[in-house]
């Protein structure tokens, strides 16, 4: 279970500073899943399928503009398209139904895209062949590749966003009202299905601006999403849904247990102590770690 | 006449709403009690405290002057604590008959006989054949609410606790409730405790009323003394009369 | 009379059951790989009926089949191939094994009020936990059993189709007993369940023993089908959530829904998987995917409520010529 490799302590700097790059970004994914299963109490299961396939969205306009901006922006366009059309199309009808049929929903959504890149893209890994800052910075003992100091900025920035929105805006709030209580929400005159549409979009962009990030310092396969919906899911559980801070503080401490598990602990070793956690909190505290259900 | 459930001094908080504050609830034997009060004063919370649906945090219940203060509520509707629903609670994909059949079982080990314990039930609460074999997710709301009185009738329970059975019906449908209920009562020997806002409703069908108002017991007394209790009135219409 | 009828029912589809295993044995008996395929399909309709048994009649959402399955399988392997017991008996001691983790696992799970999604990804992490510790504990390799108990194809689809019919007989003994009326109410209202004083965390923990009973002693046969055990084959979330998928297009407690989409839907998605692979992999896996949307949007109540929709158009489409309308 223990590979003593590296135990000294240039390593687990490391370790824990990839780790909390790692976790910026995750927290940045559970935060469109947050959002989604907080206000449309939806529960989706293809989360992780959705930034798997804007990964290889990015990845396929990049490569062929040449220009990372452009995939970015054409991204973002088609994803605000595609959420509305899945919230239209498909999460509409099922709002309020029983868990079970969400969940069924959301896995055929999931598989649908799961098996979509498979067929397209076949097994193997794609990563972009230029990233956006490849070259390595010193922070003080530690040397850092640029591209993951700027995936973690952009990240927290954008939590930061996301908490402004959900409590400064007129939408990230009415968005709250509806999370409380629906009925009182649609009662004061807030346009509950304009929410959802809303909510649900940019959960999704959320998403993708998470895959355009994890491209940066990572390769997309079509398995990626699992990985990641599992993560987000974990994260969620362990941060509560009472707010940003706490799917942040969530996303840091799953980040640096990756991290260094994969440092000092076999693949199947550092899995272990993240899902064991996991099912801890589901049962003792199922308000999360840090805020409300 | 003996006391067949007392309450002392129970309690229940809600983050930092006290729901239920201090409340000697008391039913005897036999009768029908009105339970009623506005909105938000505490009578499904009760009624929850006493049937284990919540824990209280302070205070005592008592049934046949044994203590049940937090037993779960598989327990309590097996000692004979029935309750029924405010919000219907169906089996959509049992039939009837089925749901009621569920119930008896508690009791019964036989299928067969558990089957016409339901039936006659039932057939007291003026369901047809047809009516016994329909889904939970093709009746009516009324009919829900029969179901709903059935499940708990087959229990044969010695207190019935009946959460606004009422609401949303038409004048006539509340007109039958009524004598059926008092036949149930008389026929079942079940005694019960219901809660109702319809006025009406409660002043016809019970044999004394209580009274709850902010989480506590404000007054007590046969329908008559209550309807004169200034009080009461106060707390209804918001002023002095 | 209602009994005799239901009785007179069951022996129906029992004979239908049988039937339909043994033309599907006349059918691809000449052919090993055939042979191989259907007895697949079997197997796995066996273990859609056990899981119905926590999914399709508690309601439960168990994603943990595989973990169980796996836990079995290897107690019964040791037991049978490295010490030696007769394989029935090391059968029944991995079914054994397998009730008792689920056990475990779910005391607590149902004793905090785990449900619903939580209680699904709960059991989904458990299979994850369970393959990266048992890696840890026997290593990557691939196990092979050393005595084959059974030596031939046809054996082993007797044997698959045997575990078949008797986990569909014990569902329709669940399912017309007192525990089957408990754990549907269960399913439908767990709290008023409760309140008509059904005991719902000792029902869903029996509910629970019982299937992982069934997929624990099933295991071993999964060993003895493939011929080797492996981590990663067994404690696979991905068929754990394909197995809950079949069980839930199935109608949830509906045993021949079960029995449809088991040997159906999978049937030809198993199909595509081996005949399309190299040109479409994951092709079955899109079918799935397709048909649950189309299911969760259109028919929430699986194959049932299609044959209901079905049945209820034809008894309204039976109207006489010149009838009034």
């Amino acid at each position: 279970m223990f590979e003593p490799t590296a135990f000294d302590l240039p390593a687990i700097g490391t370790g824990v500073v990839n780790g909390l790059v790692l976790g910026s970004l995750y927290a940045l994914a559970s935060l469109g899943l947050a959002l989604i299963f907080g206000v449309l109490d939806i529960i989706n299961f293809a989360h992780g399928d959705i930034l798997m396939i804007s990964s290889y969205i990015v990845y396929l306009v990049a490569l062929s503009t040449g220009n990372p901006w452009i995939a970015l922006l054409s991204s973002l366009a088609l994803f605000a398209l595609f959420g509305a059309g899945v919230y239209r199309g498909i999460i509409h009808y099922v709002l309020g139904k029983e868990p079970l049929i969400q969940i069924a929903i959301t896995v055929g959504l999931g598989l649908i895209l799961q098996n979509l890149a498979l067929a397209l893209f076949r097994a193997e890994p794609r990563a972009l062949p230029s990233t956006l800052f490849p070259y390595p910075l010193s922070i003080g003992p530690l040397t850092l590749s640029a591209n993951r100091v700027f995936v973690a900025l952009v990240s927290i920035i954008l939590c930061i966003l996301v908490h402004y929105y959900s409590t400064r805006t007129k939408l990230g709030l009415a968005s709250r009202a509806v999370a409380e209580n629906r009925e009182a929400a649609w009662l004061m005159g807030i346009n509950v299905p304009l929410i959802y549409m809303a909510t649900f979009t940019i959960g999704v962009l959320l998403t993708t601006t998470a895959a355009f990030l994890w491209m940066q310092i990572g390769p997309v396969d079509p398995y990626l999403g699992t990985i990641f919906g599992l993560l987000c899911w974990i994260i969620v559980a362990l941060g509560g849904l009472g707010g940003v801070a706490g799917i942040i503080a969530s996303g840091f401490i799953i980040g640096v247990l990756d991290s260094l598990g994969s440092i000092f602990l076999t693949p199947s070793g550092k899995y272990i102590p993240m899902y064991i956690a996991f099912i801890l909190t589901i049962w003792f505290k199922p308000r999360g770690l840090f805020g409300r259900r | 006449m003996s006391t067949l459930l007392e309450t002392r001094k129970l309690t229940k908080r809600f983050g930092g709403i006290i729901a239920v504050k201090e409340v000697d609830f008391k039913v005897e034997k036999g009768v029908i009690k009105g339970l009623i009060g506005p909105n938000g004063s505490g009578k499904t919370t009760l009624i929850n405290c006493i049937t284990g649906v919540h824990r209280p945090d302070e205070g005592r219940v008592f049934f046949e002057s044994r203590d049940i203060t937090g037993l779960p509520p598989h327990r309590a509707a097996k000692i004979g604590v029935a309750r029924t629903w405010q919000i219907v609670r169906p089996f959509k994909k049992m039939t009837v008959l089925e749901a009621v059949m569920t119930s008896a079982l508690i009791r019964v080990k036989d299928l067969s006989v558990a089957r016409s314990e339901a039936v006659d039930v039932l057939k007291l609460l003026g369901f047809t054949e047809e009516l016994m074999n329909r889904r939970g997710s093709d009746i009516t709301l009324v009919q829900h609410k029969l179901v709903d009185l059935a499940r708990a009738i087959v229990l044969k329970p010695k207190l019935l606790f009946i959460d606004e059975i009422a609401a949303g019906l038409r004048p006539v449908e509340v007109e039958g409730l009524i004598d059926l209920l008092r036949r149930v009562h008389r026929e079942l020997d079940i005694t019960m405790v219901v809660v109702e806002h319809l006025m009406t409703f409660i002043m016809k069908l019970s044999d004394e009323i209580a009274v709850m108002h902010e989480g506590q017991l404000i007054a007590e007394g046969s329908p008559e003394e209550v309807a004169k209790n200034p009080r009461v009135v106060e707390v209804y219409l918001g002023m002095r009369v | 009379m209602l009994r005799s009828l239901r009785r007179r029912g069951l022996y129906l589809r029992l004979i239908g059951l049988v039937v339909l295993l043994a033309a599907m044995y006349i059918a691809f008996m000449t052919n090993k790989y055939y042979l191989l395929f259907i007895t697949n399909l079997v197997f796995f309709a066996a273990i859609v009926l056990a899981w119905n048994i926590i999914g399709g009649y508690a309601g439960q959402l168990d994603l943990g089949t595989t973990g169980y399955m796996g836990v079995g399988a290897i107690v019964s392997s040791i037991l049978s191939n490295n010490i030696g017991l007769h394989p029935l008996i090391s059968i029944i001691l991995g079914g054994l094994s397998s009730a008792l983790l689920a056990g475990a696992i779910g005391f607590p799970m149902f004793r905090f009020g785990v449900r619903e999604v939580w209680y699904a990804l709960s059991t989904a992490a458990i299979v994850v936990i369970l393959n990266n510790a048992v890696r840890l504990l026997i290593g990557p390799y691939e196990y092979y059993l050393r005595v084959r108990p059974i030596k031939t194809y046809d054996e082993l689809y007797l044997a698959t189709s045997i575990a078949l019919v008797l986990v569909f007989l014990l569902n329709h003994a669940v399912n017309n007993s007192r525990l089957g009326y408990y754990l549907k109410a269960i399913r439908e209202d767990e709290l008023a369940a409760e309140a008509i004083g059904v005991d719902t965390r000792r029902y869903k923990l029996l509910a629970l023993m019982i299937y992982a009973f069934i997929v624990g002693s099933l295991g071993y046969l999964y060993v003895v089908m493939i011929g080797y055990f492996y981590t990663y084959r067994f404690f696979d979330t991905g068929i754990s959530v394909s197995i809950a998928i079949l069980g839930i297009i199935g109608g949830l407690g509906s045993i021949e829904g079960c029995l449809v989409s088991a040997f159906l839907l999978r049937g030809v998605g198993e199909y595509l998987r081996t005949s399309l692979a190299h040109i479409i992999p994951g092709l079955h896996l899109l079918l799935y995917g397709a048909v649950l949307i189309t299911l969760g949007v259109v028919e929430p109540e699986g194959i049932p409520g299609i044959a209901r929709r079905f049945t209820t158009l034809l008894k309204t489409t039976k109207r006489p010529v010149g009838g009034v309308k």
